[in-house]
């Protein structure tokens, strides 16, 4: 059971784990902490929704729309109101990020209401056993899924020339800057990767979970402590800290009790502030 | 701040004069907004003066309500006893949110305060036996007065007037105190303060037990308004709002938190014909207050007029204004 059990908050823990990436993406780019990450997961989802199973376009062509209107969303949203506010207080930008946070799951609330939708799986087929495991064809697509998109990233930063920028501007944006690196730019495009990578985990999270207006909030709490679990500002951190809160949930609300699965996330959060203040995966800048 | 004097006066005047004619509803309003102001002034003092950002303090709000309100429904002690300790038990919850404060700040303080405000809510929840969880605790009395009925919401109005005068004035004198100063000069430069002679630990821990006792204190005050309390009243949403009061009206302004409570509170009352929209276009307010005016809406007068002297020494290059100065 106690496999089972982990096995299946694997894949809650890889959307999660997805989340934390592009929030810890847009952390170290153009340190913003930003409360409206969630929100492009609920876009994501709610576009898929609406293509999918309203319009009832086949996948193929609804996943690379659902992943790509939340990048265009986050650029846009970076150019209109967070560049502005790059390099003021932190509150300031705390502030403008919740106030996005509410215009986003306000107009997806009113949308489509506040009911949850249920959507169908990606992946049609009876579970899989493995080792005993019951493991659901879903849960596979979405764990591959990561491992796919981690190691492309991975690729990504180190090999392009946009992944080096972006890696540059996110260790001194100064001295990015005078290396003749468009800092702006960058910020701009890192802001569109990081929703688009928001994008996937809301594709992935749709079938699992029911899609509602509300979810954005939780959602990016979840992976905001996951972030700081693995070491802020850490990307292999963030994945790693968003598998172990998939799973801690799980096993928490089956073996302790599921009123208090949340606490325990948050209690797991100070325990690894006051044992190991700087993350399971510190990050070096 | 002598410039605004009349603003200050007429706005006084005001709170003063005009709630008996209100209607039902608005007095509600308003004793709402005076509520929600202790609430601001007391998250201020953390993030305005000490920098320090908090988004948990409805975990305050809810353990001063509950605190007040259990002690009075089921063990039958009267608000006077009640509402300090109410206060007495979120000091306490303050002193043990301090200690992570002293080593994060920043937006690892914001998670560390948006847990513990979810613990709260959480407990209040499940800890049935002790909250009734989401039924809620019903009937709380009115605080007794001798000769004044509270039960009368005009009476309870000025008498929450009065408590917010109180806690302008304790919150003036802390400004203007030693410890006001150290905690600004924590604000700007720790280690400069350090170094002053400022003990940071002892500095910061106290701004927090102080807010947590006024957020207590307010707490009080609204579950013997409300007389009916349950978990939903102090979701992320309720930190998330006066954390927006603050930031709004102006961090670092007690006026500023006042008139952001106002804002903050009656806004959507005044949106209220656009409906489903209104959450949103405070959204975008939000945003726009933001990017035009940082320092808050207190902060307007002094903005315009600093554009205004620039547009003037635009136009008139041989006179140099004064006024962008001060």
């Amino acid at each position: 059971m106690f496999f089972q059990l982990a096995t299946s908050g694997i894949a809650t823990g890889c959307a999660y784990a997805l989340i934390a990436l592009g929030f810890v993406m847009i952390w170290n780019t153009a340190s913003v902490v930003n409360f409206a990450q969630g929100e492009f997961v609920v876009i994501a989802m709610f576009v898929a929704l609406t293509c999918h199973v309203t319009l009832g376009w086949p996948l193929w062509l609804v996943l690379p729309i659902a992943v790509l209107i939340p990048a265009l969303v986050g650029y846009a949203t970076e150019r209109v109101v967070i560049r502005p506010v790059i390099g003021a207080a932190e509150m300031t930008v705390v502030t403008v990020t919740i106030g996005l946070q509410i215009v986003l799951s306000d107009a997806a609330k009113i949308i489509y209401g506040g009911q949850p939708y249920s959507f169908p799986p990606l992946i049609e087929g009876r579970p899989l056993s493995i080792l005993g495991i019951v493991v659901p064809r879903q849960s596979l697509v979405v764990i591959a899924s990561m491992v796919v998109l981690a190691v492309g990233l991975h690729f990504l930063s180190q090999k392009t020339s946009f992944g080096k920028r972006l890696r540059a501007v996110s260790q001194d944006r100064e001295t990015a800057k005078l290396m003749g690196i468009d800092v702006n730019r960058t910020i701009a495009e890192g802001f569109a990767l990081s929703a688009g990578i928001a994008g996937v985990a809301g594709v992935l999270l749709a079938p699992i979970i029911y899609v509602s207006a509300g979810l954005g909030l939780p959602l990016l709490i979840k992976s905001f402590i996951a972030a700081i679990i693995g070491g802020f500002g850490s990307y292999i951190g963030a994945l790693i800290g968003g598998l172990l809160i998939g799973v801690l949930d799980n096993l928490v609300g089956f073996y302790i009790s599921s009123h208090y699965r949340e606490v325990f996330t948050f209690l797991v959060l100070i325990l690894v502030l006051l044992v190991r203040p700087q993350g399971l995966f510190p990050h070096h800048r | 701040m002598s410039r605004h004097h009349p603003f200050y006066l007429a706005a006084i005047l005001a709170a003063i004069v005009i709630p008996p004619f209100l209607s039902d509803y608005s007095l509600h309003l308003v004793i709402m907004v005076v509520i929600f102001a202790i609430l601001t002034l007391s998250l201020n003092l953390i993030s305005g003066y000490g920098g320090l950002i908090s988004l948990g303090h409805a975990g305050f709000f809810l353990i001063g309500s509950y605190t007040s309100a259990l002690l009075s429904v089921y063990q039958g002690w009267p608000f006077w006893l009640s509402m300090p300790t109410a206060i007495l038990l979120t000091a306490t919850s303050g002193l043990l949110l301090g200690f992570p404060a002293l080593r994060w700040t920043g937006h690892f303080l914001a998670v560390i305060t948006i847990a513990f405000g979810s613990i709260a809510q959480l407990l209040s929840v499940n800890w049935v036996f002790l909250t009734n969880g989401i039924d809620g605790v019903s009937s709380i009395p009115r605080p007794p007065l001798p000769g004044i009925s509270l039960t009368s919401n005009v009476n309870y109005y000025y008498f929450v007037l009065i408590c917010l005068a109180f806690i302008v004035y304790l919150m003036m004198r802390l400004v203007a105190s030693g410890f006001g100063r150290a905690l600004r000069a924590i604000k700007d430069d720790e280690t400069a303060a350090a170094c002053m002679g400022i003990d940071v630990a002892v500095t910061k821990v106290s701004a927090f037990v102080i807010s947590a006792a006024i957020a207590g204190f307010a707490g009080a005050l609204y579950a013997h308004y409300i007389r009916f309390l349950n978990p939903d009243s102090f979701s992320l949403d309720v930190s998330i709002r006066i954390f927006m009061m603050m930031i709004i009206g102006g961090t670092g302004s007690i006026a500023g938190s006042i008139l952001g409570s106002f804002v903050v509170y009656v806004l959507p009352e005044v949106l209220r014909p656009l409906q489903d929209y209104y959450y949103l276009i405070w959204g975008v307010i939000v945003i726009l207050v933001m990017l035009f005016l940082p320092g808050g809406l207190i902060s307007l007068g002094s903005v315009l007029r600093a554009k205004m002297a620039a547009r003037r020494d635009k136009l008139d290059p041989q006179v140099g204004s004064t006024e962008t100065l001060s």
